[in-house]
């Protein structure tokens, strides 16, 4: 249990940083905070995009493929420096979250469903 | 991330699962409450390297953080089944008006729900950080207050919703959300006003989403169907709302408090709709449609 108890922290962390970094991320790409309204619709974007391209993920990879790919995704942003650059990781980022989400949510209700054997 | 999580803990503990879900739920808020910490105790120190050194300590975190889940991985069912709606034989069924009203109303209150709480997570550092009277330590401790009373309300909303119905959760909280924002209007420059504020505005916005699900799935069938519409509401409240402050602040409208303005009209809007998905689920089901 503790490996998803350092994940859901991690989560958190993670999941909302966003607000506090943003006025270092406009410093960072020369705008000011409000200048960086194309990063949160992005960002939403992302997540729409990745709800409905759900793939076909095996249950034991979600986890760590999401945590890694969390990672790889923030590894990056101290790196880039334009906001086109910083939407496209931000995101990649919540593609990758919410096509997590679908998939699980998906066989949950598959296995939930499924006649007894 | 978190519906995984959920699942598979679900799966592996059972009935026994209860504590555990609660636990990595509390983990979430202590990781939220740690975004801003992280940044203020990194930034000076790691400041030489990048400003936004912050990040790789994350990452960092998270691929530690995945190495247990690579060790434990196995082989597993790829999920090749078809949808909800799909595999219980035949076309789902199609929404009448009634059940399209309630639906509607749902997807509303979910995007406003997600809209505020996405408002106060996304802005207040920001704006606080930038008023007079208040800066950047003060906006960690207003943000890391406002996630901190989220978490505790998501906490005590899990009994109350053994007792209570999601109508009532809704309605009791939802004016928090409103009080909260006008609050820091009334009082800006002031930390103790942010901080109630901040306080306020997290317990009330704590219970939106959970209990909006609760509240649809009391009048409809919770398909493939309506849960991509409640996803589709979500993402387009998180997309469409924060956004929208900066495009009031950059129009000159307002300044940055206008995420206050936007946060307090959305709670406002959803306490409408919780009244009125509650009188079109009431006729629905008097229908009998469902």
């Amino acid at each position: 249990m503790l490996k998803y108890y350092a994940a859901f922290l991690v989560f958190g962390c993670a999941v909302n940083t966003l607000g506090p970094m943003l006025p270092s991320l406009a410093q960072h790409v020369g705008l000011t905070p409000v200048q960086m309204a194309p990063l949160l619709t992005a960002k939403g974007l992302g997540g729409l995009a990745g709800s409905f391209l759900c793939p076909l993920l095996p249950l034991s990879a979600l986890m760590p493929g999401g945590l890694l790919a969390i990672a790889a995704s923030f590894a990056t942003i101290p790196a880039v420096h334009s906001l086109l650059q910083l939407a496209l990781v931000y995101s990649f980022a919540a593609a990758v979250y919410q096509a997590v989400c679908r998939s699980l949510s998906k066989a949950h209700w598959l296995r939930a469903h499924s006649p007894p054997r | 991330m978190s519906i995984a999580a959920h699942t598979l803990i679900a799966q592996q503990h059972g009935d026994a699962a209860g504590p555990h879900l609660n636990g990595i739920n509390a983990l979430f808020g202590a990781g939220s409450l740690l975004a801003p910490t992280v940044h203020r105790t990194l930034s000076p120190t790691l400041a030489a390297v990048s400003p936004l050194a912050s990040y790789w300590v994350i990452a960092a975190a998270a691929s530690l953080a995945a190495l247990p889940f690579l060790g434990a991985m196995r082989r597993s069912a790829v999920i090749t089944g078809r949808g909800p709606s799909q595999a219980q034989g035949g076309q789902p069924a199609r929404w009448g008006r009634a059940q399209l009203l309630v639906i509607g109303a749902a997807m509303a209150l979910v995007a406003c729900s997600v809209g505020a709480e996405n408002c106060f997570g996304t802005w207040l550092f920001a704006y606080a950080a930038q008023a007079p009277g208040l800066g950047q330590g003060c906006a960690a401790t207003a943000v890391s207050l406002f996630w901190g009373a989220f978490t505790a309300g998501r906490l005590l909303a899990i009994p109350a919703s053994a007792r209570l119905p999601p109508a009532t959760i809704l309605l009791a909280t939802l004016p928090l959300a409103v009080l909260g924002p006008a609050v820091a209007l009334l009082a800006p420059s002031r930390p103790l006003a942010l901080f109630a504020a901040a306080v306020a505005a997290g317990l009330g916005i704590s219970t939106g989403f959970a209990n909006s699900v609760s509240l649809l799935g009391r009048f409809v069938p919770a398909d493939s169907r309506v849960q991509a519409a409640v996803q589709l509401a979500a993402t387009a409240g998180s997309m469409t709302f924060p956004p929208a402050v900066a495009l009031i602040a950059q129009r000159g409208l307002l300044g940055m408090e206008a995420f206050l303005w936007v946060a307090a009209a959305c709670a406002a809007l959803d306490f409408l709709l919780v009244l009125l998905l509650v009188r079109a689920g009431a006729r629905l089901l008097r229908g009998g449609v469902v």
